[in-house]
């Protein structure tokens, strides 16, 4: 598993920890079942505070990804393949919908635009 | 959240000079930072901590009170107080079988293990020690009784980046057990944006804030714009500011964003200067 850490970026450190552990769990580095590190170790590894750790555990938690239990620490929760997948097609939707704006905004209709998505889709894959 | 340390209304005075009825708890497994500019107090809040000097008011350490318990609390607590007081002449190794005496809980194989993690040589004499290597020798001694608090007293301030970055490594392998908690009082404020979990921030004797670090750097902003843009309502909204002739510089902790100004995520440092009042009959920056 792979964290970076940026003390420059505007998105708060337990964001960045959380998503770094969502990436794990979307490219299928960390599946069903896996184990993470606890708390107060992973803290130390990454030189940041305790309540940061937590709080990245929390959001985790709260969407689903993992599950806690106490004395156990926490495990990659049965649905978080699915709610990856799911989060990253929200994402998906959200860059089309910005994109749909300025189509509009430009005069350019819905086929001029699908025609644009589909040779940039072609052409990421060349 | 359990505390380690309960201070409720102490009150130290001084010449010139006054701890001002703080109170405040510092939680139990967690690293706190104690900040502020030289003489704001930091040394004196620790002293009272310690029951090195008296005071008003009541501090609880573990629930006990130090003059009460004296003997259980100085063994659970490993303190470091600016380079420490040792005899000159004495070798490292006299040194430390003098301190074993005092602490029931010594242990010479984690002693001897910080020794050589910190490059520190037994047989030299504490005159042929550096500030540097003074400071680590002082750590050393006060993480080697088995403390359940580490309290120190501006400990990185000889010591080079890369020390100081082992130290607060050192501080989240203690308190990884939830058990030991670290008390650190710096004006490098640095040492403290990554590990810290807790700060404290004292300014002429009072406590100003005793945050969680997130939230305080969460909710804190460094706005910057153009002199024309600093209104009388935006001054208020402002911790400090400071106005130059071009442009102004301020701390702010509304969640309100203006589009003419910038914003810019502070660090510790920022904080305590816009948090830091300028003393009596000082004149401010035009």
């Amino acid at each position: 598993m792979n964290i970076i850490i940026s003390n420059s970026s505007d998105t708060p450190i337990y964001s960045q920890i959380a998503e770094g552990i969502q990436k794990s769990i979307i490219s299928g580095e960390l599946t069903e079942g896996d184990s993470l590190p606890s708390i107060r170790a992973l803290a130390k590894e990454l030189s940041v505070s305790v309540i940061t750790t937590k709080k990245a555990y929390e959001v985790l938690e709260a969407q689903g990804y993992i599950k806690t239990q106490p004395g156990k620490g926490s495990v990659v929760s049965a649905r978080s393949s699915s709610l990856a997948r799911e989060h990253r097609i929200s994402e998906m939707e959200q860059h089309l919908l910005a994109a749909a704006d300025i189509a509009r905004e430009l005069g350019i209709g819905a086929e001029e635009l699908a025609e644009t998505a589909k040779a940039l889709y072609s052409e990421d894959l060349g | 959240m359990e505390s380690v340390i309960r201070m409720k209304n102490v009150t130290k005075r001084y010449d010139g000079f006054c701890l001002d009825n703080i109170s405040l708890e510092i939680p139990k497994g967690y690293i706190t930072g104690i900040i502020g500019r030289n003489g704001a107090g930091k040394t004196t809040l620790i002293n009272t901590i310690l029951g090195v000097t008296n005071f008003e008011g009541s501090i609880r350490i573990f629930g006990k009170a130090m003059q009460e318990s004296e003997i259980e609390l100085k063994n659970r607590i490993g303190a470091a107080l600016g380079g420490g007081f040792f005899y000159e002449g004495l070798t490292l190794r006299k040194t430390a079988e003098l301190l074993k005496r005092f602490y029931s809980g010594w242990d010479d194989a984690v002693f001897e293990g910080y020794m050589r993690r910190f490059g520190l040589d037994m047989g030299k004499k504490i005159k042929e020690l550096s500030t540097g290597m003074r400071e680590k020798f002082s750590i050393a001694a006060a993480l080697s009784h088995g403390a359940d608090l580490i309290i120190m007293d501006e400990p990185s301030s000889g010591l080079d980046p890369v020390a100081r970055g082992e130290l607060m490594d050192i501080f989240s392998e203690i308190i990884s057990d939830e058990e030991k908690s670290v008390i650190i009082s710096t004006h490098i404020t640095s040492d403290l944006d990554r590990t810290a979990d807790f700060i404290v921030m004292i300014d002429n004797g009072r406590l100003v804030f005793n945050l969680p670090k997130d939230e305080l750097l969460e909710t804190h902003r460094i706005v910057k714009g153009a002199s024309s843009a600093l209104t009388d309502d935006l001054k208020r909204s402002l911790v400090s500011y400071k106005q130059s002739s071009l442009g102004f510089e301020g701390l702010t902790a509304s969640p309100d964003r203006k589009r003419e100004l910038v914003y810019e995520k502070p660090s510790i440092e920022d904080i305590m200067r816009f948090y830091t009042k300028n003393p009596k009959g000082a004149v401010k920056n035009a």
